[in-house]
């Protein structure tokens, strides 16, 4: 047996030393994901098992094993972390919510507007797209200006008659603003005292605060170049003799987006869906530059909340412990928004069925002229 | 029947509302950089007073000095410069050896390799920085270039599409490099590499553009502020943790000279990346 | 120069599929054999073993005296031009010719001596500049060409050379690789699934389907004495004329026909119109007529069985005489083609004798397929 193998080694065969090429090839890539990404993993997942305080090393005496106690603190123990994770996440939730659809609309519109064949289409495109290059830390601050409370959108709208809030100082329910609007105010009850991960329901319905909302904005604008790229990659796919036949068979421009260009792109859909849940729920970055959770928690995400429990609170277990959270809601979501897509996924392969047929019309109705 | 007059009519006003909806994006899209560039170069109460002006009264580069007076500023941008030269070479470099090996070289083992890079591509980044943190720090590499840039050295998503390019090439052409009498790996550096050069340019762009604008990676694995890069020391300006007053023209000069080079990158090379969402197919 | 000897040779792919099965072929030093076939036969299988691309599952392949089944491509001193050329995009045509030259660490003078030459050989002297991307598909096969010369190589393996150029090109390109060839003396095996390419080119010809070795012959021996119903309908254009039983025909006094199923096959060229004589004829319909000229194939049904067995269907999807295949499938008779003078006035619906050449007659047993002899 070890001879076998000795003389296949010295005798690599017209193939060459191509296996151990191969893995050198891969070493590096191997290597550093793995130090860097499995590894870590795993020394992670140990220290949100444990009561580690950030001295020495988390491997060392310094560490013990507490069990699910950081997942209870997190979840069941009522009290202040309690309390911090579960805004975070209701935060996040409604960035989610708004920021998704808006951003799959827009770079949906973005992308249909310059697949038409115009002048002048390509400055357009860069246009949309140029803010995607640019570095959050940049974005952040610019978008912190401009929504100042005396920046340029308030002066924008005192132009328009209509004070502007005070943005990323005003901590305030975008949906408890309008409730308010029509007389709504927090009420006594049940909606007061009923309390879910340390949030009343009340709060829970507060939806994004003003200040959020300044975040979302700005995810819509940085984001809807990348993925108008990706729709317009999708648009350029559909057979251009499809929309003719539409167009020939009397349908409004409307009706070709409603019923034939979106049902051909749903694959592209699904993607910039999946993409942006995935996107939206890992928000870091513009919050440690701009808020760093401000106002009353009401920009708090999970992201920064893990960060800022681990580093500055030296709450590491903790910390970890709602990186594992997010990681998990992360891929439940992904896998969920996969389920979703594989129903719709027999729609193009049935219009593919229903594409030939039609060419297969065509043709014998050439036939038919012909003879 | 519609006559060809309204029709041609139809289509003109229908091209014109498509132009004005573009115009209407655009100006969304691009004022709020100039006002940007424009605020760079006015005055601390200019800037707040009227931040929707385009003429800066008075004009000033006084932020520009500021900056460039400040020591801090260039560490920055040395960092930054280091640390983005290093992981975008080396990156390009990593990725398409591994992607090469996965796409063309057989071995035991490689479609694990693959399923494992693939698997680890799913792993949301943000989840990663206490791990990273924890890891660095393990290994001693706290507080050091090689902190911040080892751990970006691989990305899973780049040997992807290296992986993809290598096998739109056709194998015949390294047939006949083996033919010739070229091994492994002078076929992979005198033909693959050449011929894969759009490859090559869109995982530069994306490398250089990722790390330059990198933040997190950067907070987690260094505390120095010797070693503080672009983003994150404008960062720590923007929180206004240096100094008093909002200090708008301040940080939106440093933001624009951040900018600057990615930009440049994005300018210079549209075309490819408006490509490159279709993938690094063969040109 | 080297002479190739392939012994019990057998490829076997993973999934079990037989790719070559048992060859035995011997390529003599200088020679220049084609390997013909339908596609799937296994011939750019076989190549490629020369080549060294493709693993030996079992058997022998030689070149020269040296046993080459686990050295790689670069120790077998072999060039091979691909069916696409495989030329290096980035490179100039000099650089592509001397890339083999600077793997081997020829000297630079020695070697763009030598690329010059080269250069002169394929016509490409103002042009070795350029790049593939600049040339034209002929250009192009000439580098290929040029990359495969200049390395003066003990063997020249060419992958369907031609298919990617337009006819005219082709034949040009044809009797220019054959002059090559002879000019050099390199043993060259060359694959091509075009016949007429086949038989132009090779010294010798081997045919080969589903893996397994037909017939291994100078192309006239092909022709005149197919071993088999494949190779008799693979080989000729138009093709062999198959028909159950003998039609009455005298048969050879060297064949032993008791108790087999004969068949018969006459080369379109073994019928004429029967003058008033006497001799062995058959009878039947004109259909259609093609004027071609110097002559005229006449499509004429008559009284017989055709034969249908997967040998000679083979034989003629692949050597695309669709035309020939749709006139057998169409009913029961049989439709042969005579080549008939110019001269001869034919219409179609007129009825006529054939006059058969019984000298150019092939039978076949209709069991086993194989020619008797």
């Amino acid at each position: 047996m070890a001879t076998r193998v000795w003389k296949r080694f010295r005798e690599p065969g017209i193939r060459g030393h191509e296996a151990g090429a191969g893995w050198l090839f891969l070493l590096p890539v191997i290597v550093i994901l793995g130090l860097f990404l499995v590894l870590p993993i795993a020394m992670a997942a140990w220290v949100s098992f444990s009561d580690w305080n950030g001295n020495g090393s988390p491997l060392g005496a310094h560490a013990h094993w507490v069990g699910l106690a950081n997942y209870r603190d997190l979840l069941t123990t009522p009290g202040l972390d309690q309390n911090n994770f579960g805004e975070a996440l209701r935060n996040n939730f409604y960035y989610v919510l708004l920021v998704v659809p808006i951003q799959t609309a827009v770079s949906l519109f973005l992308a249909v507007l310059v697949n038409k064949r115009l002048k002048f289409v390509g400055f357009f495109r860069t246009a949309f797209y140029f803010p995607s290059v640019t570095s959050s830390v940049a974005i952040t601050i610019l978008f912190l200006f401009l929504f100042s409370p005396s920046g340029a959108i308030n002066k924008l709208l005192s132009y328009l008659g209509a004070t502007g809030p005070s943005w990323i100082y005003d901590p305030r329910g975008l949906f408890h603003v309008i409730l308010g609007q029509f007389g709504v105010n927090q009420s006594g009850g049940h909606l007061a005292n009923g309390v879910f991960l340390g949030v009343t329901y009340w709060d829970w319905l507060a939806g994004p605060s003003i200040a959020m909302c300044v975040f979302i904005i700005m995810a819509v604008f940085t984001t809807s170049g990348t993925f108008m790229l990706l729709f317009l990659a999708g648009l350029q796919g559909i057979d251009e003799s499809v929309n003719e036949a539409a167009a020939l068979d009397g349908a409004s421009e409307w009706k070709k987006f409603r019923h034939i260009t979106v049902p051909m792109i749903r694959p592209t859909i699904f993607t910039v869906v999946t993409l942006g849940v995935i996107g939206t729920w890992q928000v870091f970055d513009q919050i440690y530059v701009g808020t760093k959770g401000s106002p009353l928690n009401t920009t708090l995400t999970p992201a920064y909340l893990s960060f800022d429990t681990s580093f500055n609170n030296n709450n590491w277990g903790a910390g970890a412990a709602i990186a594992f959270i997010l990681f998990a809601i992360i891929v439940f979501l992904t896998l969920l928004t996969r389920l979703a897509t594989r129903s719709p996924d027999r729609v193009p392969r049935r219009r593919r069925f229903a594409l030939t047929g039609a060419i297969g019309d065509e043709k014998v109705s050439r036939i038919g002229v012909g003879s | 029947m519609i006559s060809d007059a309204v029709a041609i009519r139809r289509r003109r006003f229908g091209n014109a509302m498509t132009y004005s909806f573009l115009l209407a994006l655009a100006v969304i899209y691009i004022f709020p950089f100039i006002i940007a560039v424009v605020t760079s170069f006015k005055t601390e109460p200019d800037a707040t007073a009227n931040p929707l002006s385009l003429a800066p009264n008075p004009a000033t580069t006084s932020a520009f000095h500021q900056l460039s007076a400040d020591q801090d500023f260039f560490t920055w941008v040395k960092n930054s410069v280091i640390v983005t030269l290093s992981v975008t070479f080396l990156r390009v470099f990593l990725d398409s050896l591994a992607g090469y090996a996965l796409a063309r070289l057989r071995f035991r083992g490689r479609g694990a390799a693959f399923a494992t890079i693939v698997a680890v591509m799913a792993v949301p980044g943000v989840v990663l920085l206490i791990p990273k943190f924890l890891i660095i720090r393990q290994f001693g590499m706290y507080d050091t270039y090689y902190g911040m840039i080892v751990p970006l050295l691989v990305d899973a998503a780049g040997v992807f599409i290296m992986k993809n390019f290598f096998e739109s090439i056709p194998v015949s052409v390294e047939e006949s490099a083996r033919i010739d009498g070229a091994n492994i790996f002078r076929i992979y550096w005198s033909i693959v590499l050449p011929m894969a050069r759009p490859a090559l340019v869109t995982l530069f762009i994306l490398s250089f553009q990722g790390s330059w604008n990198e933040l997190a990676q950067f907070i987690i694995s260094a505390q120095s502020a010797s070693l503080n890069t672009l983003t994150k020391g404008v960062a720590q300006l923007a929180s206004g943790q240096l100094g008093s007053g909002n200090r708008y023209p301040l940080k939106l000069a440093a933001s624009t000279l951040m900018t600057i080079p990615v930009a440049l990158l994005f300018f210079l090379f549209q075309r490819r990346i408006m490509n490159a969402s279709e993938g690094a197919v063969k040109e | 120069m080297a002479a190739i000897t392939f012994d019990d040779v057998s490829k076997t792919y993973g999934d079990g599929f037989p790719a070559v099965s048992e060859l035995n072929l011997d390529v003599n030093d200088g020679e220049f054999v084609v390997l013909v076939g339908p596609s799937g036969c296994g011939k750019t299988t076989a190549l490629r073993m020369i080549a060294g691309l493709e693993e030996i599952s079992s058997g022998e392949i030689r070149i020269g005296d040296r046993v080459v089944n686990n050295l790689p491509p670069r120790d077998r001193d072999v060039a091979m031009v691909f069916q696409n050329y495989a030329l290096y995009p980035h490179m100039t045509v000099a650089e592509n010719i001397g890339f083999a030259l600077r793997m081997r660490k020829v000297p630079k003078a020695e070697a763009r001596k030598r690329i010059e030459e080269t250069a002169r050989v394929i016509g490409l002297v103002d042009h070795l500049n350029r790049k593939p991307k600049q040339l034209s598909g002929g250009q192009r096969q000439r580098v290929a060409m040029g990359r495969a010369i200049v390395r003066e190589p003990q063997v020249f393996l060419m992958d369907e050379p031609l298919s990617n150029l337009d006819a005219k090109l082709r034949v040009q390109m044809r009797g220019e690789i054959s002059r090559i060839q002879r000019q050099l003396a390199v043993t060259t095996v060359y694959v091509t699934h075009d016949q007429v390419e086949a038989m132009t080119m090779g010294d010798r010809v081997a045919v080969m389907r589903r893996g397994v070795l037909q017939q291994f012959d100078a192309p006239q021996r092909l022709y005149e004495a197919p071993a088999n119903l494949f190779v008799a309908s693979f080989i000729g254009s138009p093709a062999m004329n198959v028909l159950e039983g003998t039609l009455g025909l005298p048969l050879p006094a060297d064949i032993d026909a008791s108790g087999k199923r004969l068949a018969v096959g006459i080369r379109p060229e073994a019928l004429s119109l029967a003058k008033n004589g006497e001799g062995p004829r058959v009878r039947g319909v004109v259909q259609t007529v093609e004027a071609l000229g110097p002559e005229q194939l006449a499509h004429v049904e008559i009284e017989a069985k055709p034969v249908l067995v997967e040998d000679v269907l083979e034989g003629l999807v692949d050597a695309e005489h669709s035309d020939e295949l749709a006139e057998i499938m169409t009913d029961g008779h049989a439709t042969v083609i005579a080549r008939l003078d110019a001269s001869a006035s034919v219409r179609p619906d007129d009825a006529v004798e054939l006059a058969v050449d019984t000298r150019k007659l092939h039978f076949f047993d209709l069991e086993t397929g194989e020619a008797c002899r």
